[in-house]
């Protein structure tokens, strides 16, 4: 599959590195060069310094092979924007939007813009370690 | 009329300023405490200490109850995002966003909002329209509601210079582009109405719709020496 992330921070770094390992053909982007250059060379991702518009930077790659578009990037307005960019201007088969914010993810859910919200993947991860620990001890 | 405004840098204070003198109650939101600490100073409790693209500000705002959301914050995501939350959470019936990107312009419309107003294309215009001597001057752009996929219009006006090919002609006698028409030519009496036999004369402006893909054919059609 070939994958294009915007963010390299370090969500997006590690999950461009990740499935680069998978053998996934991956581009990263990101407006900083710093950024870019927490991706080691030999991951094999390809590395692509964004202009800071996402039109521009849509518009500049053939995304006509893109199968999969995630807005990583570390800012919610930004990735919402470049998602629905991605899906309603240049018709990316998949669309995943990372929000922080989870009333906000909920919001973006609801316009139909596929969302993880971290936030919420780590409170729902930490209340299950609390309620299986509960269990646990309860069995005792 | 109720208008909620997000981002008070200098367009959103001269904006919320000019509103409330038209009487209109007005609320300013903004991220900068210490900005919104010297708005308050100067009109009074008309500002919102906050994230303007949160839902939960935007309540707080009374954006439930709002006629108009004007987004005029520094980024073209952050006022897409106070428009689509304005729009699908509050209902508003008009939401207006500054759009710095020109090409962001489209995406805006496509996604629900009512008016964009595009900061390139007012500086160009000011500019074109400032310069002696210039004599294609961009009116408006004429975005049909049917979105991205309706070709692009826009209206112009194009002075007739003295050495002019289509001076003496009459309007029906020019060749336009196929996407160009003229539609009224002011000339020293005043507005006239485009008839065919209508003669042009040097010092006319023609005021006429096109495409950008034209506009450059039509401008030397208009203004072209033989």
């Amino acid at each position: 599959m070939r994958v294009l992330i915007l963010g390299c921070g370090m969500l997006g770094s590690h999950l461009a590195s990740s499935l680069a390992g998978s053998g996934h053909r991956i581009t990263v982007m990101d407006a900083s060069p710093d950024h870019l250059d927490s991706l080691s060379q030999e991951s094999g991702v390809e590395l692509l310094l964004s202009s800071g518009s996402i039109m521009n930077d849509l518009r500049g790659l053939t995304l006509t092979n893109v199968d999969l578009f995630v807005a990583a990037s570390e800012d919610d307005c930004r990735n919402a924007m470049a998602a629905q960019v991605a899906r309603h201007i240049f018709h990316v088969p998949d669309v995943i939007c990372l929000i922080s914010d989870p009333d906000r993810g909920k919001f973006y859910q609801g316009l139909g813009v596929n969302t993880i919200c971290p936030t919420s993947v780590t409170v729902d991860t930490i209340q299950n370690v609390l309620s299986d620990s509960r269990s646990g001890s309860n069995g005792q | 009329m109720y208008i909620v405004i997000v981002g008070c840098g200098r367009v959103g204070y001269s904006l919320t300023r000019a509103l409330l003198a038209m009487g209109h109650e007005t609320l300013v939101i903004d991220q900068d405490a210490n900005r919104c600490e010297t708005i308050r100073t100067e009109l009074g409790s008309v500002v919102l200490h906050g994230d303007g693209t949160d839902v939960g500000v935007l309540k707080d705002a009374g954006a439930a109850r709002a006629d108009v959301i004007i987004a005029v914050a520094s980024r073209d995501e952050d006022n897409l995002a106070v428009c689509q939350v304005s729009k699908n959470r509050f209902s508003t019936p008009k939401t207006i966003s500054l759009v710095k990107d020109p090409q962001n312009e489209g995406l805006f419309k496509l996604l629900g909002v009512d008016v964009t107003v595009n900061t390139t294309h007012l500086i160009l215009f000011a500019i074109e329209t400032e310069i002696p001597g210039q004599s294609l001057v961009h009116l408006t752009s004429l975005r049909p509601p049917g979105g991205l996929g309706a070709l692009e219009r826009e209206m112009v006006s194009i002075n007739i210079p003295p050495d002019a090919a289509s001076v003496g002609k009459h309007l029906g006698e020019l060749v336009l582009p196929p996407n160009s028409f003229v539609s009224l030519v002011v000339k020293n009496e005043g507005p006239t109405l485009p008839e065919d036999e209508l003669r042009l004369e040097s010092g006319d402006e023609v005021v006429a719709v096109t495409s950008p893909d034209e506009e450059q054919l039509l401008y030397e059609t208009l203004t072209g020496v033989e």
